[in-house]
């Protein structure tokens, strides 16, 4: 038992923090007016590893591990949440490529590691099929040269500006069981997108409607094997939930930083902070270590992100009732508040942590 | 960060599990009822209560307390009561004296040794033995201050780290009982366990209590955390024996259940740190 950070996760850790002090924090105003895609920020930060923390040097990332990565996620949330939930897609998309994909998809992984793509999507939920995700209807047809791509999916990360997209479809209308997820090009025909949804918070963040119409694939655009999907979605969203975790510490750090600048803080709102972290950096070990953390990582996406939702209102009150109004933290309120559905709603954690309590002794 | 138990700490909670189920449980049921009868029994042999507590890495001894507490609450809090005296050098048949705002509680007799954040103090009282709220069988008095000696700031961190520990393990406990018990209840011709009312409960509890048992672990080796674990096994402790306790529904209200005195136990405990943080 060593519950410190190792000096290559603290130089992580300090080298998030300079991108967030220096790239992000000063920004964040101009970006929530805009709702501007940051372009050049998301490069920034591509250039200096973070879009593949825990992804091999050799396929252009930092190779620091997932405690690593969590820690980076923290502080580029505290400079500003809406960039790191593109971060957290980002890093997520990058691993399933290079656990699934062949040598093709691989190529996709050094031009976001780089910078020369900004960003990935994983295409997962559908209008009609959020929590549920196996209730999907997007459908890929086979044919003589591969598969046929129709579907519409939605809430979609960076979906307008991605460099490749993982699409989950069922093949030839099949059940569960043939649900495949496969990697599909920007540049393939068929591809459109809906108007960014007005969003209460993440402005920042793009968030749209991607519909495949008729896309033609080859027959090696599916990552891993026809129906393997659904588990591969499973997996990819356990590891998701560290991102979103560390997102929502890393804003709930902002908001205490915030409101303390002018009122007193009663410790106890930093010490559900200390403990909601301790979860999340249990997860990103048990991860890091190729051991199971699917329960792991419920726990710890549940509590931070419900942590970091009443610490946000908890400062909200504090800092209102001392006379001081900020337009940050009125921010962090709306951004912190979506932690708690994306990446599984706290319900969808709770039936996670339930259905595992079942089987063992606590 | 490594997170795995070492094999040493293994061995000790282990040891700690079995005499625990065995003998302790049934012990800190009975005793309760009996304050008197409390003894070290089966628990001095296994070397618990010679721990020298070390302010550099208390994971040794905040295992042991985490896993003790969830048997024998009271005799967990003699593990903190031996470990702090010794350090002090006060002689170990003292009290552990705890400030709250208008008296002195001390647990395990009546004068003895008080530890205060801004220069601790020794303290002589005559006590009022009346029948607490918790942790009865540690005989717990209450008086008024009458501070008499020097100070030990070097053990204020662990007393909280201790009590923070104590806390966690009540807590761990009611949730076992809770668990076990939704396992086993069967309402309306299913085991409550199978109704999401009662799964999402048990998940908040489960998350309450990890979280608050990795953070004395991470205070026990930073102890400048030990407040914050401290208050977060507080907000825990109480959540989860609550909850725990609502789980056995009437049966919960009985002292037929353990988890009644978890309840009372953590808070308890719980008031008595007021002073602490």
């Amino acid at each position: 038992m060593e519950l410190k950070l190792t000096p290559r996760q603290l130089d992580v850790q300090t080298l998030a923090d300079r991108m967030a002090s220096e790239h992000l924090r000063p920004f964040w105003r101009e970006l929530e007016r805009s709702h501007a895609f940051p372009l050049t920020t998301l490069h920034t930060l591509a250039v200096h590893g973070l879009m593949g923390v825990n992804i091999p040097t050799e396929l252009g990332g930092l190779g620091a591990g997932v405690v690593a990565y969590a820690a980076a996620v923290q502080r580029i949330a505290w400079g500003d949440p809406a960039v790191a939930v593109t971060m957290c897609v980002n890093n997520m998309v990058a691993e399933v490529v290079q656990q699934f994909g062949n040598e093709r998809h691989q190529q996709f992984i050094p031009k976001l590691m780089s910078g020369a793509s900004n960003s990935g999507s994983f295409c997962l939920s559908e209008a009609g099929s959020g929590s549920d995700a196996a209730a999907m209807q997007a459908n890929a047809r086979r044919t003589d040269s591969g598969f046929v791509l129709n579907g519409n999916k939605a809430w979609i990360t960076s979906g307008q500006y991605a460099g490749a997209y993982l699409v989950w479809a069922r093949v030839d209308g099949g059940g569960k069981d043939s649900i495949s997820v496969f990697f599909v090009d920007k540049d393939t025909p068929g591809i459109s997108f809906g108007s960014p949804e007005a969003k209460m918070g993440q402005h920042a963040s793009n968030t749209v409607v991607v519909s495949f119409d008729d896309v033609e694939l080859s027959a090696d655009a599916v990552l891993g094997e026809v129906g393997q999907g659904f588990k591969v979605a499973m997996m990819a969203l356990d590891g998701g939930r560290i991102g979103i975790a560390s997102q929502a510490i890393g804003i709930a750090d902002a908001m205490i930083d915030e409101a303390r600048a002018v009122v007193d803080v009663p410790s106890n709102w930093s010490a559900r902070l200390e403990a909601a972290r301790m979860l999340v950096w249990r997860a990103a070990y048990l991860k890091e270590q190729k051991k199971p953390f699917t329960f792991e990582a419920s726990m710890a996406k549940l509590h931070a992100s419900e942590t970091a939702c009443a610490i946000g209102d908890a400062m909200l009150l504090a800092t209102q009732s001392a006379g001081f109004d900020s337009q940050l933290l009125d921010k962090l309120v709306r951004d912190a508040r979506v932690t708690r559905i994306y990446e599984g709603t706290s319900e969808v954690q709770r039936i996670v942590i339930a259905r595992e309590m079942d089987k063992r002794a606590v | 960060m490594r997170f795995e138990w070492t094999e040493e700490l293994s061995m000790v909670r282990e040891s700690i599990r079995r005499i625990g189920a065995s003998e302790l449980a049934l012990r800190a049921l009975t005793n309760d009822h009996k304050p008197n009868m409390y003894s070290r029994d089966g628990l001095t042999e296994l070397g618990v209560f010679d721990l020298p507590w070390d302010n550099d890495d208390a994971t040794l001894h905040v295992s042991v307390l985490l896993e003790l507490a969830r048997y024998d609450a009271v005799s967990a809090m003699d593990v903190v009561r031996a470990s702090l005296l010794e350090a002090i050098g006060a002689p170990m048949d003292a009290a552990l004296g705890f400030p709250t705002k208008n008296a002195m509680v001390s647990l395990f007799g009546e004068s003895g040794v008080l530890i205060q954040k801004d220069g601790t103090h020794g303290f002589n009282g005559t006590g009022e033995d009346a029948q607490s709220l918790g942790l009865r069988a540690a005989r717990p008095v209450r008086s008024s201050l009458n501070l008499t000696m020097e100070t030990f700031p070097e053990c204020y961190s662990g007393l909280q780290l201790g009590c923070a520990s104590v806390l966690v393990g009540i807590a761990r406990a009611a949730l076992a009982e809770g668990h076990g018990y939704a396992q086993e209840r069967v309402q309306f011709g299913k085991r409550i366990a199978d109704f999401q009312g009662t799964q999402f409960k048990l998940a908040e509890m489960m998350t309450r209590v990890e979280a608050a048992e990795l953070l004395v672990l991470q205070a026990a080796q930073n102890q400048e955390q030990s407040v914050l674990a401290l208050e977060y096994a507080v907000f825990a402790s109480l959540f989860v024996t609550d909850e725990a306790l609502q789980l056995h529904g009437g049966y919960g209200y009985t002292s037929e259940y353990a988890v009644e005195r978890h309840f009372r136990d953590a808070r308890f405990l719980a008031s008595l740190c007021s002073g602490l943080t």
